[in-house]
């Protein structure tokens, strides 16, 4: 650490190293260490911010000696599984053959629990398998790279070698783990959690800081208890909890304003103090604060938004970070249609800064965001266009999972987002196809439209040439009046059908409003049309009023988590004129009633795991608003309620 | 060598010099000599009211002398500092690949064993073997103190597991009073146990055990040899242990020729007192985590052992998802939540023979297992071992197994301590180890040492 930057931990973890400027977390490290005692796995879990990777990696760390500890820190990359078999064989030397592209043993029957066993029989060290970030792998991971993973873990534990691991991953995702109990049944049993520090931990840790003497050389300090109670008046006085981290980039924007005194001043070395804190300083948006000020910096050398859009693709669709390549990278601002030639200067350029850091996975250098909570910074401040590209996407993957050919309307809907983000190729070619097929459709009905309208100009021909024919022969007037009244109702009729159909094509694409206003605006034109015609016009158009009526209501009742009642409300629309899209209608409605519902239920469990009852419940209240009467929920309710 | 030490404490006698047939020693300032025998020097300390005996830095009560122990306390004294002659025979070789020469007395015993370390490592149990491994690591192969320091403490280990099996035998025939050098054992206080004398400990518990009851009857052949100043064993492990304390006072300089040399010869004398002590290997220690009665109408009584394995090799790679393993016993039970030593090295053949109360011994509370103790569900054994009482209260105190030698005055944050109070909030289960503990040391509530 050179004396010209700020000493502080900043967005790192802290390492084992730092056990002397570790403060504020003794009993936690006390209570890990006894959760880890006599088990051979530990799901370590809690909010973002909370220092779990440093509770991990300084407090646990030195509870061991070198000679009983080798941890090996694994992420997910591209595949977990591969991930695990490449980072014990680094430290094997080498010594298992593994598929060079997947990383997977050549041999089958090898699993980790024997590469543990050999890796012991050389070092001698128990392993301690550190599985951090672990939500990456529910959140990116392929359903079979999962469940591979799982049962891998599961004959792990049961395999008898010096081996203990820790899964470390944030609350709110746990839940996701309970569909893989069934392959690792312990997963559950074996668990920590990991707090925020409240307000007077928190004050204590900023105290001990500013007086540990590992920092006498990068700064002098006033009065440590002043300017921990002035950075603790900058947070609102309901806040109970807080993020460490934001204590620590915090600290460093004090020291580098206590840096740009010092040259003013001569001081030997920064001085902090109180005086330092200003009166529009805010620690909750320390971090805004930061990435705001650092991409303001790169503005000069770098078109406008393009360290955001870099930024914006290294972050999960929930706002997590992603461990990615530069060419990954680069790749996924192609795919959006963004050129940025000097990636690699910029990527440094964001190392640099310390938004970015680098990570080394084998022979490959990845990079990602700094901190979970910066990645969650970046996901809050992504532009308009941004945001609407991250909703193409999602859009985008709902109608790859589509069947078939894509409907008119599905087409019309997908239609703007392509200007934000280009279609994926399988969509872009099921678009291709779908687009061709209602061509098609278009072109037959166009050709026996004009089939019709040639059959109609012909007769009208007839009743011309007859009468021309009746001007010659007076006699015949009255008669070839008659035929041509006749002739001139048959082509209105004609033009009706015609009408009528393209309203009915209209309708079938749900357009109810403008299929109506068809069949009005052909009823203006001149013509004696039947009643029992005009009867049936009316009809349709009544029926089309309903079915526009039901499908917003319908729509409305979904945002109200009322599936059930949008349902009726669709299937009502069905029973009065079914045709295909209502039928999809009613059948996505249902679909995305059993999605709301699973994640309404994952997230209560999610919470009583983690111990907060009272937001469990509220989960538990919208699962049964999105199914009304499920008795398995209104069973939980009740016992939250004898609780 | 003369014994350079200062007289400390009054009426103090200071075994100055130790030669064939006389025994030189400083009384208050007085230098005298006389016969090396027992009775001279027990008549001496009557004659001046000496309250102790101090040889090389231990004191010693005239209570705790003996013929067993007489030898090995004069040999403190008159050993050097350097590897006996006896023994550099031994010396030499690749010390990466010492343990070998550990295989053929394993063999000796009867026990198939390969050539890779962990393999003949497990056979001296958890206790020692975890020293043996950490001697393997790579800070364990690095030629600096902290090697010295996992030799010394697989030497200092393997002399505590003895001494637990010789104690544990006396505590179970439940005598009325202690030996002063078993009292002492039980009642240490806090960091004596670093120093204690295990070396007298082990003499003198061998000594008062009943032969006929012993159960490690290897153990008594064992002592004799090594307190009988003319064996290579004796040698070896007076060398051993001096090593050792002037290694926690801070004698032995940190790098140089005088650190290479002593590392080669302590692995060699380490080696030879590992040979001597293969017979471990006819012996398997396990830790019974629960006990459970099978029992219904019409059918025998089945005690379900769950027991975990605390050796390197386990009988099989794979587990219902814990460390400990479910064995039904027709009719007998052992005891629960014990650390238990029993005969053989197979362990499936030596649980059948569990009707024979002889073919086991109980060595908890001695050596316990933690995670029997736990409110949670474990599924590894996590031991400790005893390590005397705290200065103040009624608190018993255990040291994790792995706790590693702290020298040079420099503490180690990583190891650990379990203390056993009357009240265990966070374990109430340690309240009946401390119950235990209780009525087995009652005796010296009465006899002070």
């Amino acid at each position: 650490m050179s004396k010209t930057t700020s000493p502080f931990k900043f967005l790192d973890a802290y390492q084992q190293k730092d056990q002397t400027i570790f403060f504020g977390r003794e009993q936690e490290t006390n209570a890990l260490y006894h959760a880890l005692s006599g088990v051979k796995h530990l799901l370590v879990y809690g909010p973002s911010g909370a220092g779990k990777s440093s509770l991990i990696e300084c407090g646990l760390r030195n509870q061991f000696s070198d000679a009983d500890w080798f941890a090996l820190s694994i992420r997910r990359g591209s595949n977990v599984v591969s991930s695990v078999f490449a980072r014990i064989n680094d430290c094997l030397e080498e010594k298992f053959q593994l598929n060079p592209d997947s990383s997977l043993p050549l041999d089958p029957d090898l699993d980790f629990g024997k590469m543990i066993e050999q890796l012991f029989a050389e070092r001698y060290q128990p392993v301690y398998l550190l599985f951090d970030q672990f939500e990456e792998l529910l959140l990116l991971g392929t359903e079979e790279e999962k469940k591979d993973f799982f049962t891998r873990l599961n004959l792990l534990i049961r395999y008898r070698v010096p081996c203990r691991v820790l899964l470390i991953m944030r609350e709110e995702f746990i839940g996701h783990l309970s569909e893989f109990e069934v392959l690792c049944p312990s997963i559950f049993q074996y668990r920590f959690r990991l707090e925020k520090m409240g307000r007077q931990g928190v004050k204590e840790v900023i105290q001990k800081t500013l007086d540990a003497p590992e920092y006498l050389p990068y700064f002098s300090i006033q009065d440590s208890t002043v300017l921990s109670e002035a950075i603790l008046a900058r947070l609102p006085d309901t806040q109970r909890e807080i993020e460490l981290t934001h204590v620590q980039v915090f600290l460093n924007e004090l020291w580098e304003r206590a840096q740009a005194l010092q040259t003013k001043t001569n001081a030997p070395v920064p001085v902090m103090h109180r005086d330092l804190v200003q009166i529009d300083d805010d620690l909750e948006r320390v971090l805004s604060s930061f990435l705001r000020k650092q991409l303001l910096a790169l503005s000069a050398q770098y078109k406008q938004n393009q360290p955001m859009e870099v930024l914006a693709a290294m972050i999960s669709e929930r706002h997590t970070k992603l461990q990615m390549s530069e060419e990954s990278i680069a790749q996924d601002l192609q795919a959006k249609g963004i050129d940025i030639p000097d990636l690699g200067p910029l990527l440094r350029d964001l190392v640099a800064c310390r938004i970015l850091r680098t990570l080394k996975s084998g022979l490959n250098l990845n990079y990602e965001i700094s901190h979970d909570l910066l990645a969650s910074v970046v996901g809050q401040n992504l532009t308009e266009e941004m945001k609407l590209r991250e909703r193409a996407r999602d859009v985008y993957s709902v109608y790859s999972e589509k069947k078939g050919h894509l409907s008119l309307e599905d087409l019309e809907y997908l239609r703007p987002y392509k200007a934000y983000l280009v279609y994926p190729e399988p969509l872009q070619a099921q678009i291709e196809f779908s687009e061709k097929h209602w061509k098609e459709e278009q072109l037959k009905q166009e050709k026996e439209q004009q089939t019709r309208l040639r059959q109609s100009q012909l007769q009208t021909r007839i009743a011309t040439g007859l009468a021309l024919f009746a001007a010659v022969a007076l006699v015949f007037a009255i008669v070839q009046f008659f035929q041509v009244k006749t002739a001139n109702n048959t082509i209105s009729n004609i033009y009706l059908d015609g009408k009528i159909q393209t309203a009915h094509t209209l309708k079938v694409q749900g357009k109810y409003q403008e299929a109506i206003n068809m069949l009005t605006d052909a009823l203006k034109i001149p013509a004696n049309f039947s009643d029992a015609r005009l009867h049936k016009i009316n009809t349709l158009k009544n029926k089309w009023r309903q079915l526009a009526m039901l499908k917003q209501t319908g729509l409305s009742k979904i945002k109200l988590l009322n599936y059930s009642d949008a349902i009726q409300d669709f299937q009502t629309m069905y029973k009065i004129d079914p045709d295909e899209t209502i039928n999809t209608l009613i059948q996505s409605t249902k679909k995305e009633q059993e999605v709301a519902f699973e994640k309404a239920i994952q997230e209560g469990f999610g919470m009583i795991i983690s111990g907060r009852k009272e937001k469990a419940r509220m989960a538990y209240e919208k699962a049964l608003r999105i199914k009304p009467g499920h008795p398995e929920v209104i069973e939980k309710l009740k016992q939250f309620k004898d609780r | 060598m003369a014994n350079a030490e200062n007289i400390s404490g009054n009426q103090n006698i200071v075994i100055q010099n130790v030669q064939d047939s006389t025994i030189t020693v400083n009384v208050n300032g007085e230098i005298l000599e006389i016969e090396r025998k027992l009775e001279a020097l027990l008549a001496l300390m009557q004659s001046w009211q000496a309250y102790a005996i101090q040889s090389a830095n231990r004191i010693y009560q005239p209570g705790s002398i003996s013929v067993a122990n007489f030898e090995y306390i004069l040999g403190q004294t008159f050993t050097g500092t350097a590897l006996p002659a006896e023994l550099v025979q031994f010396l030499g070789g690749e010390s990466n690949n010492w343990f070998l020469s550990l295989k053929q007395e394993l063999l000796k015993m009867g026990v198939s064993v390969g050539n890779r370390a962990p393999v003949i490592f497990q056979y001296y149990g958890w206790l020692i073997e975890a020293f043996l491994q950490k001697m393997g690591t790579p800070a364990g192969q690095e030629r600096t103190l902290r090697r010295l320091a996992f030799m010394a403490e697989a030497f200092q280990s393997s002399l505590r597991y003895l001494c637990f099996i010789q104690v544990a035998q006396l505590l179970k025939n439940k005598s009325s009073s202690f030996h002063p050098t078993v009292a002492a054992f039980l009642q240490m206080k806090e960091k004596e146990h670093r120093n204690f004398d295990y070396l007298n400990l082990l003499i003198i518990s061998t000594e008062i055990l009943d032969e006929n009851l012993a159960f490690v009857k290897e153990i008594k052949p064992f002592v004799q040899e090594l307190s009988t100043p003319a064996t290579d064993l004796y040698s070896a492990a007076i060398f051993l242990d001096k090593h050792r304390n002037d290694l926690i006072d801070g004698l032995v300089p940190s790098e140089g020729e005088v650190l290479e040399k002593l590392l080669d010869e302590y692995l060699s004398a380490l080696a030879y007192w590992l040979r001597k002590l293969a017979f471990l290997a006819k012996y398997r220690l396990i830790s019974i985590k629960d006990i459970n009665l099978k029992y219904r109408l019409g059918t025998s009584k089945n005690f379900v052992h769950s027991y975990g394995e605390l050796h390197g090799i386990y009988t099989e790679n794979y587990s219902d998802g814990e460390d400990y393993i479910a064995f039904s016993v027709e009719n007998v039970f052992t005891y629960n939540q014990s650390v238990i030593l029993i005969k053989g090295s197979n362990i499936d053949a030596s649980l059948e023979n569990l009707e024979d109360s002889e073919s086991y011994l109980s060595l908890s509370p001695l050596i316990i297992d933690q995670s029997v103790f736990a409110e949670r569900p474990t599924q590894t054994p996590e031991i400790y071992y005893y390590i005397g009482q705290a200065a103040a209260g009624r608190h018993y105190r255990y040291a994790q197994y792995k706790n590693e030698l702290a020298y040079h005055s420099v503490e180690i944050s990583s190891n650990k301590e379990l203390l056993v109070m009357p009240q265990n909030n966070l374990q109430p289960k340690l309240n009946e180890l401390f119950e235990q503990l209780e009525q087995l040391l009652q005796p010296l509530k009465t006899s002070r040492p």
